[in-house]
């Protein structure tokens, strides 16, 4: 199925280049801000007649709010949070980043030497050489070689 | 006359594709020209329009509170930008739920009048969107223009055959 | 509860500290390796990641002195990281069980990299024990 040719308007180019992007914020924010107390608006169920009563307000008024265009005061967003039960404002520092802390502690010997029983492991490093308990260790081996039914697992 | 639906590529985004309507004898679409009447005049509300009309396609999509509806014939779609008593323009455009708009023209809109039928200007634009949706929903039902699946394009023959052009 | 699926991958781990300071006393009069250990989680949804944070300190039994001390960090990239944020409170909300999964991870990469520096020093056999993650006291939470 064919679509319609993207169309590029050089007369509607220069204007959005002219857009202030302050403006744009603003414009931005009444938008989404609209959007959001009519999202809330509904998930309550209620008409517009509905809320500008719950409001105290007519719905000439709801209707403005909603446009887009409408610059709203700290005051009204307050009103309209309370009866809608969201948050349009936070004046809390923005939590970028949540915070989970845990703490343990811990205690060992500081001259322990016991390791897993480890029989004809070739080791390829210096391993024996850079570990000063290494005499043990080779008992160890020793003995387990002895009972050579006993299977060990590495 | 042949006119054909085009997409607004530097309006239309993920809220909602944005369309207007070109005349073969303007090369230009409604959108366009109705820029071109007032951007000397009303430049900062018409600035205003387009930065509405690009956050109602990159971001928000076509929702109704953001129109006045009800411009045209009843379910007609033919609805206006919404225009606060004070402001000095009306854009009408037809709206296919909120993820596609159909941009047209509008014009200056007197104080004084309390009916669009009281302005010849924005009479003529009217009549031009009721127009433009009637042949929308004339190729609608033939078969020959649809919407995509996801709602956000026309598919289809797009060139509408306008009869009724002067 | 349909159980989410959990994708992440390693993004990059750093030693963020070392400290080392040679003890007064006699290395062999050491009797025990006391390891304090801090793990912080820090959950960021704007770069969708958890960076953890393990802060070691070796102290001495009257934990009076430090012998050292290592702090690392591990970043860690969450795919799906937007399956698990609250809609209503914008805040991501991980199982329990994935939070101790990465703090397990982090703390094995701490023992290595604490090795690699300790090594050869005093505190050559001071490698950190197994630690059960489900073991470590949650703080009070930010």
């Amino acid at each position: 199925m064919s679509k319609a040719k993207e169309y590029i308007s050089n007369t509607l180019e220069t204007l959005l280049i002219d857009i202030n992007p302050q403006e744009e914020k603003k414009v931005i924010c009444r938008m989404k801000l609209a959007a959001r107390i009519d999202e809330s608006r509904k998930k309550k169920g209620w008409n517009k007649k509905e809320f500008a009563k719950r409001l105290n307000k007519q719905p000439s008024e709801i209707t403005k709010w909603l446009s887009g265009t409408h610059n709203f005061t700290c005051d009204t967003l307050v009103d309209i949070q309370e009866v809608l039960g969201i948050e349009l404002i936070n004046i809390e520092e923005k939590q970028r980043e949540q915070v989970i802390q845990f703490h343990i502690e811990i205690s060992k010997p500081a001259m322990e030497y016991e390791l897993s029983c480890l029989e004809n492991i070739e080791f390829k490093s210096n391993f024996y050489n850079l570990y000063k308990g290494l005499s043990s260790l080779k008992n160890t081996i020793k003995v387990y070689q002895k009972n050579e039914s006993e299977k060990i697992y590495f | 006359m042949k006119i054909r639906l085009v997409k607004l590529g530097q309006l239309s985004g993920n809220g909602a594709s944005i369309y207007s309507v070109v005349y073969e004898s303007d090369k230009t679409t409604l959108f366009e020209k109705f820029i071109k009447e007032n951007r000397n005049s009303f430049k900062s509300e018409l600035n205003n329009i387009i930065l509405r009309l690009k956050i109602i396609g990159k971001e928000t999509g076509a929702r109704d509170h953001f129109f006045k509806p009800n411009q045209g014939a009843p379910g007609d779609g033919v609805w206006a930008l919404y225009d606060k008593p004070n402001c000095k323009l009306r854009l009408y455009c037809i709206q296919y739920g909120t993820t596609l708009l159909v941009l047209g023209g509008g014009g200056y809109k007197p104080k004084n009048i309390r009916a669009l039928q009281e302005d010849t200007k924005l009479t003529k634009e009217n009549g031009i969107m009721r127009n433009v949706s009637r042949l929308i929903n004339i190729k609608m039902s033939e078969g020959d223009i649809s919407f995509s699946e996801d709602h956000y394009e026309f598919e289809g023959n797009l060139k509408l055959n306008d009869q009724n052009y002067e | 509860m349909k159980a989410k699926k959990f994708t992440f991958k390693l993004k990059s781990i750093e030693i963020l500290d070392v400290y080392l300071k040679h003890p007064k006393q006699a290395i062999n009069e050491i009797k025990n390796f006391n390891f304090n250990i801090n793990v912080e989680q820090k959950v960021n949804n704007e770069n969708k990641i958890i960076i953890v944070i393990i802060d070691i300190k070796i102290v001495s039994d009257d934990k009076l002195i430090n012998f050292g001390s290592i702090k690392t960090g591990s970043i860690y990239e969450i795919e799906n990281f937007d399956d698990f944020i609250n809609k209503e409170t914008n805040i991501a909300e991980f199982p329990g069980n994935i939070l101790i999964s990465l703090n397990s991870i982090s703390l094995s990469t701490t023992r290595g990299m604490m090795y690699s520096q300790f090594r050869g020093t005093y505190l050559h056999n001071a490698y950190l024990p197994i630690i059960d993650p489900k073991t470590l006291q949650k703080k009070g939470n930010k």
